[in-house]
């Protein structure tokens, strides 16, 4: 068994497995700490007609997609001469520390002025000098680098036989951006499994992602990407976004499973997904394979009120390997105590007729989120001003889809899955989106109907949290200059600092409350105790104090927890793989019903044995042991080993002897030094001289020996008194 | 084992479907339907027959409803409110929303309008829907910890679902009313191999073969179209939900293509309800719809509109989706009285009808149907009848019989003679039991039962490596037949059948099982759970003398070779002449002989199979620890024989060879 991380602690998760010949990848990440080293870029795609062509080429999924990319043109001018200004204003701070991070460092005055100036001219792809911001690392073309590409580090792929992977199991949304990579750019043919809400919210997050940073060149990335590279220096090299069409030909490759699906594989690998309580149709997938259930604990949450259904411990109670992923870091905020902080801040800036802007995700708790704010809206009286915007390429569907999920959503939780049957919409945003009453609208992006529909003050939801691209930025620089105004971070998994690095000086209020449901070491620790404690866990880097001589780690929870004689701890990290021995060797069999009733069990204290013999067919990976026919029940006696367990007991030998009519028996002892050769010599024997029907025996008995001597006619009499003294098989 | 199958109803009937399993000692009802052609005690189940005393809880351990049609789910309010049954109920979870609304506009027609008393309450049906625990498709349900139920899906309405039940190793597939074909709204029945031992199927069109799904639409349409071009009514007796929305969807985009203008009218409150149900279930739906629903969802319909009792004098023509869809009270009999006499009209009846119900009595072509004492009805209009029900015909059955690999059939929810039927083609087609049993008869099944256990993987390697070693002729052929005995087989050896190079699918196993309670049950290797509990291993060793007559053996031997050599006249018994017997060895050493013939017969009978080692220097063979010698000291020579020991582990393989060494030894050729 051995365990590979592809991506470093604190990223998405993207691990690789191997079990008994069996190569599993788990997640397939992407990672995100690029996205702070890169050039801001306005909403979307920067060439609009550009961006129009290539949409109409490769989306095509959505007729309305090309008709807002017209309006988007119309709107063009006013909002560029914002932007030019804006960027000319600002140019002077944001990119020299912006470019501070990362392996680009050495570029960043260069990229400072270019982007600068690419975006004041506002027009045509001339800006050489943004894609040498991509440095001599990059192994893309120059005929690439003469555009405005944003590049991604996917997970090391380098040590791993993508071919050879058997199966791709995806936990949550969060963890699939790199899988469009894997299954359409290099020669991985397994087979992928998610949940559908997973798969939906995945293809989703894609396609924002893919319209936030994807390539604004005319040439598919299938012509830059050169595949045989892609494997070999994934871990190195930097990568274009995929395109659309790549997105439905993967998501078309992902089989849909449901909780608790049993899904069997090969006949040997069974796997089973798991509610992990985190967002709708998270999972924490069982493997089984032979005897070995291995439990993946991905992203999961024990938080209650919470639409998505519970955290299903039920696959650590048989788990005897656990590989946790995914935990909240030290010193995050709960939801409880950070919510009352979003819902103040939204508050008081409403209150002061300032907008919010809360760059998220529309997923997971934002839908949980929204009911608390409007909530506290209410009660403070501010509903009746306030307008919710969500802002996304996907806006629209994720807010309908969400609500039509009820198999999905928490069971007891009041008004969630229950709403389905009155009928009603079970989540909030449901309501609030209904067209009469107006209170809140999604658009897809910025232009078009947004300016017009505007009402202030303002909540504004939309990407990418990272601030590097999305409304978010257009929506920075129209209100960014308010110190009413505020900007709410509540994403986890972000560097709220380096998102906010290029617009540092700008007026507008900060408000860092990163709502984390994601379990901490202390809560994993509490739920590993709970079930039955597995054999090993296997947790990240950053959950551990320190590492311990035996290879085994000091945990970083509130107790320190360390490995016990039963349960062993120890943590994992990128690129080192990490090897556990297989526990007990056992294959799964079915004993045929025909077999199980011929055998003879015999008890030793609370344990019977019972010897078996039959003939083990083999069919699809499934074993079944049925009774042997009848040449093969002559072979297996040629095999069958006898087994005779007790002590001699002479008494009852000579009582044994006596019932099947031996007489003039002579029982003799002696110091057992003439018995020949070996150490046995001082071992005292007993030597029974006898006859029986005119032949003569003789037994020797030693202490854990006995030799009988007798004419063949005899020995099956023989056999009867001998055997009686012991347990036989 | 045995899996028992009551049908309470539904067995050779349509109608109240309920029927009790018990497997592997659990005990389950399937559904818990109505009657809609009685109205006495007849339309609900003869719950009597679980328990004379009422307690029903104890008795059953679950409760299954396939979907939400009152003939599957009428009586579950009588069930749990009043005859107190407090156990699991499983449904999915379209079932537990729309149930509820059918049981209550049910409740309404019998008690409001017939004034019947008696009957279960509006609250009856609210505290019902709690003990309801609702599941997803395809997620594995553990009811206890033996019993486990799974869903999938079967197209016939929204929600609705098979259900694969599984206790231990034996399993059976209840598919309620399924769908094989995919409509307009539903997709089609599906399920994995489960090969369950026992299907229970509907069979409500199991001697139909319906034509193309094409051309009964057409049909439809042009019926409705022609209609209502001809200034008349239509009116379409249909169930608030199912049925009515394929036909809403069929309907709306013919109006649309047509351009037509003729109001669309749908009965019943539910509508509106009954489309947002619709609305917020979409992935229970087909694929097209789901993935259109953000832009346009399918359920929000332009051209018709709801109800009103005051249209129903409205001059020209209408189209009318009225409920109930059997005509037996409310709307649709209110419309059917008032349009009947008017030969302009038509009654579309797209269902199935329960017999007894006025719907059906219209399909049989009565002119005039008394409903009762004071009213007949003279029925002039135009009657059609398309079979739009969403059962599965014959075609259908078969497929999903061969879907799920089941080992025998259960046909239930079906008219007797069309039973018949289809019970001969399944038992003709596919060879396996079919069972057809009338309401409140038992179907005993047998199954074979399998125990899962965990075997020992070295265990394993250990016997794989040893068959591979002696390359055993026999073991390949899987199925070898019993006539053709070892003996042939070893002669044989040298000529390979297919089967004998084929890789060997079967492996010889022997082993101990550990039973420890609370654990697995184990197999592994004998010596090594001993050594474990720490049982002692007494060793026995058996020496036995193998008396021959070395002159008649002899004798024979030759004479068997050639008739001409007769030498060795000198009788020599080794057993009585033994003053002669030293002399003699020393001129023919007759042990030496014997030992030669001994390991040319060993080695013909088990030398494929096992390692015959033979010493040269004394000619002494020794197969594991059985060795077979020429007396070595002076006392062994003056008895004579051969000798042969071995540890008594190695008893049968002794056996064995000692039947072996008499064979060779005896002079009887």
């Amino acid at each position: 068994m051995r365990l590979t991380s592809l991506l470093p602690d604190g990223e998405p998760n993207c691990l690789v497995f191997k079990v008994r010949q069996m190569l599993i990848m788990l997640d397939c990440g992407l990672g995100q700490e690029q996205l702070y080293a890169m050039p801001v870029r306005e909403g979307g795609l920067t060439e609009d007609h550009k961006d129009n062509s290539h949409n109409a080429a490769t989306t095509g999924s959505t007729a309305d997609n090309t008709t807002a990319g017209s309006k988007r043109k119309l709107q063009e001018t006013d909002i560029r001469q914002d932007w030019a200004s804006f960027l000319k204003a600002s140019s002077s701070q944001f990119p020299t520390k912006k470019m501070a991070r990362g392996s680009n460092s050495q570029t960043s005055h260069i990229s400072k002025t270019a982007s600068a100036t690419t975006e004041t001219s506002s027009s045509g792809p001339t800006s050489t000098a943004d894609g040498t911001i991509q440095d001599g690392n990059s192994n893309i073309p120059s005929k690439s680098m003469a555009t405005r590409e944003y590049m991604f580090k996917l997970p090391d792929f380098s040590g791993v036989d993508l071919k050879a992977i058997d199966v791709v199991l995806i936990s949550n949304y969060n963890h699939i951006l790199a899988l469009p990579y894997l299954t359409e750019y290099t020669d991985f043919q397994g087979r992928i499994f998610a949940t559908e809400p997973t798969i939906e919210f995945g293809r989703q997050l894609m396609i924002e992602f893919v319209t936030f940073f994807g390539t604004s060149v005319t040439s598919s990335p299938h012509e830059i990407i050169d595949r045989k590279e892609l494997v070999a220096r994934a871990g190195a090299g930097l990568y274009p976004a995929y395109t659309h069409a790549d997105i439905k030909a993967c998501i078309d490759k992902i089989q849909p499973v449901r909780f608790r699906e049993h899904i069997s594989l090969f006949g040997s690998l069974k796997l089973t997904a798991h509610s992990a309580g985190y967002c709708l149709g998270s999972s924490n997938w069982l493997i089984q394979i032979g005897t070995e259930n291995i439990a993946y604990v991905s992203s999961s949450s024990t938080q209650g009120n919470l639409h998505p259904d519970l955290f299903d411990g039920t696959l650590l109670e048989n788990a005897s390997t656990v590989v946790a992923t995914d935990l909240c870091p030290r010193g995050s905020f709960t939801y409880n105590t950070g919510v009352n902080l979003v819902c103040q801040s939204i508050a008081s800036t409403i209150a002061r007729k300032g907008n919010v802007l809360i760059p998220c995700t529309i997923s997971g708790f934002l839908f949980d989120l929204l009911e608390d704010v409007h909530l506290h809206l209410n009660r403070m009286g501010l509903i009746g001003q306030v307008q919710y915007s969500f802002i996304s390429p996907v806006a629209n569907t994720a807010l309908q889809y969400s609500n039509i999920l009820a198999e999905w959503y928490r069971r007891m939780a009041p008004r969630k899955q229950e709403m389905v049957y009155i009928p009603e919409a079970p989540l909030l945003h449901g309501i609030l989106l209904d067209k009469e009453k107006g209170i809140a609208k999604h658009y897809k992006s910025v232009h078009g109907a947004f300016s017009s529909d505007l009402k202030l003050p303002c909540i504004v939801f939309g990407g990418h949290p990272s601030l590097r691209s999305g409304p978010m930025v257009n929506l920075l620089h129209m209100w960014g200059n308010k110190s009413t105004n505020t900007i709410v971070f509540i994403e986890p998994r972000m560097d709220v600092v380096a998102a906010m690095e290029p617009y540092e000086d700008l007026a507008i209020a900060q408000q860092a409350v990163q709502l984390d449901i994601r379990l901490s070491i202390d809560q994993l620790v509490e739920v590993m105790n709970k079930y039955r404690h597995p054999r090993h866990i296997l947790v990240p880097m950053r959950a551990i104090a320190s590492t311990l001589p035996d290879g085994t780690v000091e945990l970083a929870d509130a107790k320190r927890t360390v490995s016990t004689s039963s349960t062993r701890w120890s943590a994992y990290k990128v690129g080192e793989p990490v090897q556990l021995g297989m526990g007990s060797l056992y294959e799964s069999v079915l004993l045929s019903e025909e077999l199980a009733k011929s055998i003879l069990p015999q008890a030793f204290g609370s344990v019977s044995f019972a010897p078996i013999a039959g003939s083990l067919s083999i069919y699809n990976n499934q074993m079944q042991l049925k009774p042997a026919s009848v040449q093969g029940r002559q072979l297996l006696s040629l095999y069958t080993q006898r087994l005779l367990l007790g002590v001699m007991n002479l008494p009852h030998l000579l009582s044994g002897l006596t019932a099947i009519g031996v007489t003039n028996m002579d029982v003799s002892e002696s110091e057992g030094k003439e018995s020949k050769e070996d150490k046995e010599t001082g071992v005292p024997e007993i030597k029974v001289e006898f006859e029986l029907q005119g032949q003569a025996a003789t037994i020797v008995l030693r202490e854990k020996e006995t030799i009988v001597k007798c004419d063949e006619t005899i020995r099956s009499l023989l056999r009867e008194p001998i055997l009686k003294c012991f347990q036989s098989f | 084992m045995t899996i028992q199958i009551v049908p309470l109803g539904a067995g050779q009937d349509v109608g109240r479907s309920c029927i009790l399993v018990t497997i592997g000692g659990k005990n389950i009802m399937l559904d818990c339907g109505m009657h809609m052609g009685f109205n006495d005690e007849r339309r609900f189940p003869d719950f009597s027959y679980i328990s004379k005393t009422g307690d029903f809880t104890e008795m059953l351990d679950c409760v299954i409803i396939s979907h939400f049609h009152l003939d599957h789910c009428g009586a579950l309010p009588f069930f749990t409110e009043m005859c107190g049954y407090d156990g699991n109920i499983y449904m999915t979870h379209p079932t537990k929303a729309i149930c509820p609304i059918l049981l209550e506009d049910y409740r309404k027609i019998t008690v409001d309008k017939k004034g019947e008393r008696n009957f279960f309450t509006s609250q009856d049906i609210k505290n019902c829907m709690k003990k309801v625990i609702p599941v997803n498709l395809h997620q594995t349900i553990m009811v206890d910890d033996d019993l486990e139920i799974c869903a999938y899906y079967a197209g016939h309405v929204l929600g609705a679902a098979m259900f694969y039940i599984r206790v231990g190793e034996e399993s059976l597939v209840y598919t309620g009313d399924y769908n094989m074909t995919p409509d307009r709204h539903l997709g089609s029945a599906w399920i994995d191999k489960v090969k369950p031992d026992v299907l229970i199927t509907e069979s409500t069109y199991a001697t139909t073969i319906r034509d193309s799904k094409r051309s009964r639409e057409r049909d439809f349409l042009k019926k409705v179209h022609d209609c209502v071009a001809g200034g008349g009514n239509v009116i379409i007796p249909v169930f608030a939900l199912g049925r009515a929305q394929e036909l809403c969807i069929l309907i709306e985009t013919y109006w649309d293509r047509m351009d037509l203008r003729v109001p669309i009218y749908f009965s019943a409150g539910l509508t509106e309800k009954a489309n947002h149900f619709y609305r917020l279930f979409i992935n229970w739906t087909n694929e097209k719809i789901k993935s259109t629903f953000v832009h346009r969802n399918m359920f929000d319909f332009k051209h018709i509109r709801a109800w009103d009792r005051a249209y129903i004098d409205n001059p020209g023509p209408m189209v009318v989706f009225a409920t109930p869809g059997m005509l037996h009270s409310g709307t649709s009999l209110e419309l059917f009285k008032k349009w009947a006499p008017d030969p302009k009209n038509m009654v579309i009846m797209p269902g199935f009808c329960v017999a007894g119900t006025i719907g059906s009595r219209v399909l049989a072509g009565e002119k005039h149907i008394k409903t009762d004492s004071f009213t007949t009805i003279d029925v002039n209009l135009q009657v059609k009848n398309l079979s739009f029900s969403a059962h599965a015909d014959a075609k259908g059955i078969m497929q999903l019989i061969r879907q799920c690999d089941a080992k025998n059939v259960v046909l239930v929810h079906g008219e007797k003679s069309s039973m018949g039927f289809l019970k001969s083609r399944i038992m003709t087609e596919f060879g396996i039991p079919c069972f057809d049993p009338a309401n409140g008869t038992t179907v005993s099944i047998e199954t074979s039962h399998v125990i899962p256990i965990e075997m020992s993987a070295s265990l394993l390697k250990q016997h794989l490596i040893r068959q591979t070693e002696t390359q055993d002729p026999g073991m390949t052929t899987s199925s070898s037949p019993e006539h053709s005995s070892s003996d042939d087989n070893s002669e044989q050896s040298d000529i390979k059948t297919p089967a004998e190079i084929r890789p060997s699918d079967k492996v010889l196993i022997q082993g101990m099982l550990v039973m420890d309670d609370g654990k697995p049950i184990r197999l592994e290797d004998a010596d090594e759970v001993l050594e474990k509990v720490g049982m002692a291993n007494h060793k026995v060793r058996f020496e036995v003398r193998k008396a021959y007559n070395a002159t008649a053996l002899r004798r024979a031997v030759e004479d068997a070779e050639s008739n001409e050599l007769h030498q060795g006249s000198t009788a020599m018994d080794t057993d009585k002449d033994e003053s002669q017997a030293g002399d003699l060895y020393r001129e023919w050493d007759s042990d030496r002989f014997a030992l030669k013939l001994v390991h040319i017969a060993l080695e013909r009978s088990i030398g494929k199979q096992i390692k015959v080692v033979r010493e040269l220097e004394d000619d002494s063979i020794e197969i594991r620890s059985v060795k077979i010698r020429a007396p070595t000291d002076k006392d062994e020579f003056e008895r004579g024989g051969l000798l042969v020991g071995w540890d008594y582990r190695d008893e049968d393989l002794a056996t064995r060879v000692l039947s072996i060494v008499t064979l060779a030894l005896s002079a009887n050729r």
